[in-house]
Order: structure tokens, then sequence, then C-alpha cells
């Protein structure tokens, strides 16, 4: 009984490991070259087929419509979707940290004016305003490295007082403990105590804080390329067969991907699974890996905050 | 007092982020867009807007704004009754059925609670479509049209997040008054399973599922904003997307920040009358 436990954590791990090798090893081991097309071709009874192709030996998920193939642009785009979501929220978490224990653990009325600003902040709907500002900051003209540094900047920075109000209330919490009030009698300072005796109990309930940032900013990140807010941008092309007008994504990201071949979900369902089930697949690990990590005793206490 | 000053936080919040498209889309000067707005609207102007970016001429946003509001806050306040409703009801039902069949009511409970709306509509939309073309029967429109509005599909996607997080707000809250000393109590009267549950657990239940109402509401109306660009819903998330102007921007975002605020005020009004009243 104890072992099966932890089943989620060991399988939810396991397959993020899995995507994270595959994201390395994506130029050795994918079947196509990322700019690899397969154009339109006649067949020999003189007609003429044109991309998306269905599943085949040749495309195992397909390609999408402009010809290339899914299977090689999920591998070669699941770094960017990795690295997107680890960068912002590293930063996220590093500059929530310092504000969230020093207003958890300073009780001043600066102190408390910005505790009410932060908690004030995030009563407004995140999605809304990522979504006003990206879409009034990001121009087509911008390079790509610009446009998702732009993006990175924007929601690492809209992340930032929900995630300080989580850590202030986990380090008032441990305010009330017995060792804490011990240190503060033998005269340690403020500072000495936020980092040899607050840090270390945090330590453990940081990762699982850090888990659940991610799968936050998985979530915003895949609404906003519903709404048309893709990670680097997208350019615009023509489709061959019929000229209607196609999106192509600059960065072959998961979530962007996905977002594009919801147009032709009916006429062309293999476009969508391949980036589905990758996205779905991320996103269901994490859940394991959160849900595995509650399991253990040291983070039973934390409680599964949504915003 | 408290709550006129958080009122008027808010508005410089909201005031400032409806600043901020006109500065970088159309480069203007902020605070001189913030003066002419203000300056027109104590002359009564409020501006205009167009739904679609085809219309010809812009419509005057206030009287319509209350229409667009309305329509939208429909679809928000039954979609979370629905979910609450159906979320307590099924955990009732949970805690009838025996503790082997639990568990992977809960695992699916896991995986469905941060289960991507957009994916949720996409998936209802090609089903039934997909069902339209095998068997002939239209469940529920796929898209609003003028004449006929989707509701079928908004509502099943908006109430997907209240009700699993009900389910697993009151499982909790029911399977921690499980222990409580009244409950034993009532087991030793001889009073059943049932009778227990509805006539002792739910009450003290109830005012646990309220509290959650303003998170429940914060993720709602994120997705009431997907949910109505993608059904095409002409509520005041559309508004607010196919006009990013300060004329539309400021009134829309403050009215759903008011929707929430509200709630919460009374929430947080309500919890504390209900803890003096206990204390008493």
């Amino acid at each position: 009984m104890k072992k099966s436990k932890n089943l989620f954590l060991w399988i939810g791990s396991s397959i993020l490991t899995f995507i994270f090798i595959i994201s390395i090893l994506a130029p050795w081991i994918a079947p196509y070259e990322i700019q690899e097309m397969d154009p339109p071709r006649f067949l020999e009874d003189g007609s003429w087929v044109a991309p998306p192709y269905p599943m085949s030996t040749k495309h195992w998920l397909g390609t999408d419509s402009n010809g290339y193939d899914i299977l090689s642009q999920l591998m070669y785009g699941a770094k960017y979707t990795l690295l997107f979501i680890s960068v912002t929220s590293v930063f996220r978490l590093l500059l929530a940290l310092p504000i969230g224990m020093w207003i958890g653990w300073k009780e001043k009325k600066s102190t408390r004016s910005i505790l009410k600003v932060i908690q004030l902040w995030n009563t407004l709907p995140i999605l809304i305003i990522a979504l006003l500002i990206l879409s009034a900051v990001l121009s087509r003209t911008q390079s790509v490295q610009n446009q998702v540094f732009i993006q990175m900047v924007v929601i690492i920075l809209l992340g930032v007082p929900a995630l300080a109000n989580t850590i202030h209330n986990h380090v008032k919490e441990l305010k009330k403990s017995s060792f804490i009030e011990g240190a503060q009698v033998l005269g340690a300072g403020d500072y000495h105590i936020l980092r040899k005796h607050i840090f270390p109990h945090l330590k453990p309930q940081l990762f699982l804080i850090w888990v659940m940032e991610i799968v936050q900013i998985l979530l915003l990140v895949g609404q906003l390329a519903v709404l048309n807010i893709i990670i680097g941008g997208a350019e615009m092309t023509f489709e061959i067969s019929t000229g209607d007008v196609l999106i192509k994504p600059n960065t072959s990201e998961w979530t962007g991907m996905l977002a594009i071949s919801r147009y032709k979900i009916i006429q062309y369902p293999s476009i969508i699974i391949g980036p589905l089930i990758a996205y779905l697949m991320t996103i269901m690990s994490f859940i394991m890996v959160i849900e595995g990590l509650k399991e253990k005793d040291d983070l039973k206490q934390v409680s599964y905050e949504l915003d | 007092m408290k709550i006129i000053r958080d009122f008027l936080m808010g508005l410089s919040f909201i005031t400032i982020i409806a600043m901020f498209p006109t500065f970088f889309k159309y480069k203007q000067n902020p605070f001189m867009s913030f003066y002419h707005y203000f300056s027109n609207i104590i002359k009564l102007d409020f501006g205009g807007y167009k739904l679609n970016f085809y219309d010809r001429f812009a419509k005057p946003i206030f009287p319509d704004l209350f229409h667009f509001y309305s329509k939208s806050i429909s679809y928000l306040i039954f979609s979370i009754i629905i979910g609450i409703a159906l979320g307590i009801l099924f955990s009732i039902v949970i805690l009838l059925l025996k503790k082997k069949w639990r568990k992977p009511i809960l695992w699916l409970n896991y995986f469905l609670i941060s289960f991507p709306d957009f994916l949720l509509i996409l998936i209802l939309q090609a089903l039934v479509i997909w069902i339209y073309q095998k068997t002939g029967t239209s469940i529920g429109n796929v898209y609003s049209r003028v004449d006929d509005e989707a509701i079928l599909l908004p509502m099943i996607t908006l109430s997907l997040f209240p009700f699993i997080y009900t389910l697993r707000n009151s499982l909790n809250t029911f399977e921690g008054i499980f222990t409580k000393d009244f409950i034993l109590f009532a087991y030793a009267k001889g009073l059943s399973k049932r009778e227990i549950i509805f006539s002792h657990m739910l009450k003290n239940a109830l005012p646990i599922i309220l509290a959650s109402l303003p998170s429940i509401l914060q993720v709602s109306i994120a997705n009431l904003f997907i949910v109505e660009l993608v059904y095409g819903i002409p509520g005041i998330m559309k508004l607010l997307y196919n006009n990013q102007t300060m004329e539309v921007i400021f009134p829309s975002l403050l009215f759903i920040w008011l929707t929430y605020f509200v709630v919460d005020v009374g929430i947080r009004f309500g919890k504390k009358q209900l803890q003096e009243g206990m204390a008493k």
C-alpha cells in the first residue's frame, strides 16, 4: 500500500524526463529536418495530393497544412515549451520569494500596505490583462527573440503578486513556530532568521509551489495561444492547394501548434492529435507530480491554490 | 471605509491597464488620452464600439454595455449554480458509495480540475459535429448566430470547473466533518448514514462551500473570456477583445472586476457575521 502511494510522482516525473530527453536529442532522433517540407505531388494516375497528409508510415503523426512533419515539429518544439515555462516560473519565484518572505515576516505599516496592494491586484483577471497588454505591445514586425522576451517579461510580472501572496501565507504560518521565537529571544536579526530558520523550512514547499506555477503558466500560455497570442509570434502563408490564409508559428512551440491546428479539426483531425496529446501529457504529468508531492508527509499542509 | 479604499485602488489599477493599449498601439500620450476620456465622460460622451471588425459605424457604448454585461453574467451565474449544485449532489452520491469506488473518482478529479478549458471546447465542438455527421441529430449549437445562440456547449464548458472544484472541496469537508464528535454521537444514537449526511453534514458544509465562491468566480471569469470568443457569444468579453480602446476597456473591465469584487466583499462580510454569531 505504501509503495503504490507515490505512483503518481513516479509516472509523472518519468514522463517529464522522457519529454526532456527528447527535447535535447531532437536534432538526432527526429525523422525529418525542421525546415523539411513535403510538397504537393502528382500521383501515377495523373491526380495530385497536397498536404496535410494523413498519418502513415512515412509521417507517423501526419503533416500540417504546410507539409511539415508533425512528429519532428513536436520534437523540435519541446525545448521551446519546456524552456519558456521553466524560465518564466523560475523568475516568478525568484522575484516573489524575497517580497513574500519580507511581507510575511515584518508586520509594519509599509509591508501591510504592500500586502493590501498585492491582494487587490490578485482580484483582477490575469488572463484578460495579459491579453490586453500583450496585444498592445507585440507587433508582427518585431523579431522572434524580442517577441519571446516581451511575452516572458509580461507573464513573469503578472504572476509575481499572486505568488508573493502564497509565500507570505507560508511564512506567516512558520512564524508561529516556537523555534522562531527562540531565535528571536537569542537576539537574531531579521535577515538571519529569514535565511537560517525560515528559508530551510520553506524549501520543500517551494518545489511544490514551483510545479504549481508551471501548470498555471502552461494553462495561461495555452489560453493566450487560443486568443492568437502565440509564443514567438507567427507569420502568414498561403495554402498551396486552395489559397486559404494559413498561420505558421515562428517557433514550433506546442501551444502555438495546438492553437493553429484547431481551425482544421473537422477536415483534417490528424493535424491536431499530435500537439493535443503532447500538451495534455505534459500538463497531466505535472499534475501527477503535484499530487504525488502532496502525498509526502512534509508537504501535506500545502493546499491547492488556483488563481 | 475599507471597501471604498479597495474600490478606489481597483479603479486606479483598471485605469492604468486601460491606458496601456492607447500608449503602445496608437502611440498616443497615455495621460492625454486619459484626460480626453475623462473630460468626455463629464460631457456624457462615453465613446463608441464596433462589435465586429467589419461594422461600418461605431455605436455609442453606454446603454448597450448593460445588454452585453447581462448576457455574459447570465451565462456565468447559471453555469456556476449548475456546477455547484451538481458538485454537492455528486459528492453526496460518492459518500454513499463504498470506499472502493471512491478512489478512482478522486483520481479523475485530480486530472479534471486543471483540464484546459480551450481543449474542452475544442473536443466538445468536434464531438458535436462528428455526431451530427454520423447520425444527423444536432445536440447543440457549435457557434452563436444572431438568431440562434449556442447555450448547451458553453454551459457545459463553464460549469465544469465549479463542478469539479465543489466536488473536491465538499468531499474534503465532508470527510473532515465525519470524524467530529457530534457525527459520531449521531451514529451512536442509531441514525443512518443518509440521515446524517442530509441533516447534519450538509448544514455544516454549506458555509465552507460558499466561501470558495470567489476563487470559483475568478477562474470562471477567465474561462468566460475563452468561451465567449470561441463560441462567438456577443457578451462583454467579446466586446472587450474586439475593441481594445480606452473607451471600451475601462468600463467593461470595471464591470467584470466589480462582479468579482461584490461577491468577494459579500462573502467576507457574511463570514464575519457568521463568526460573530458563532462566538455569541
